[in-house]
């Protein structure tokens, strides 16, 4: 899923910002309640969660951009 | 005293049985005996008086009191007439609503957005 995360990410290059977290040693993990790898919240530009994907499905993915962009 | 004619116990201050209305002779209706004092103003007519429905009848015989004399039972309104309980429902409602509305506000991430725009947070593991 990396390389389908990298290519939307420049697609949608300043639009959508991406930020990449270590479940293993980032507290954030924690604090998302992320209990599944990979998972993609995407945020809006107050912080309010829009979408959240458990798992990788690059359609979903790339539906979430679109949404995350509209915003 | 005892009714020389209906053998009912009856009031000796009286000057007539109150049950059969039959004059009573007794000790303290000679001429020269105490005064009798008269009723108590506002009391009820005594059964000797002959406007009296019951005149001469006993206690058993009197009529039960018409409905005019007790005013009326008021019929209890039911519960679900009353506008108290919806109003008390609709101060629950509004109350539970305004709470998972503000609990669900604070839901937010705001330290995690990148360049005050739209962020998609990518959480993966080295593993």
């Amino acid at each position: 899923m990396a390389p389908i995360v990298d290519g939307l990410a420049r697609q949608y290059q300043g639009k959508v910002s991406v930020k990449n977290v270590n479940a293993d040693t980032d507290p954030a993990a924690e604090k998302l309640g992320v209990k599944v790898v990979p998972t993609y919240i995407f945020l809006d530009s107050t912080g309010e969660v829009i979408e959240r994907q458990d798992g990788g499905n690059p359609q979903a993915l790339q539906q979430g951009f679109e949404k995350a962009a509209g915003r | 005293m005892q009714c020389p004619n209906c053998n009912a116990e009856t009031s000796e201050m009286l000057t007539s049985c109150e049950w059969c209305g039959a004059p009573l002779v007794s000790v303290a209706s000679s001429p020269g005996d105490a005064f009798t004092a008269p009723p108590p103003a506002g009391s009820m007519p005594p059964p000797s008086d002959a406007s009296y429905p019951a005149h001469g009848a006993p206690v058993s015989q009197w009529p039960p009191p018409s409905a005019g004399d007790r005013p009326a039972p008021k019929p209890k309104k039911a519960w679900y007439l009353t506008p108290w309980p919806y109003a008390a429902a609709l101060v629950i409602a509004v109350a539970v609503v305004g709470f998972l509305f503000m609990s669900g506000g604070a839901k937010g991430y705001p330290e995690l957005v990148v360049g005050n725009q739209p962020t998609l947070l990518n959480v993966y593991t080295d593993t």
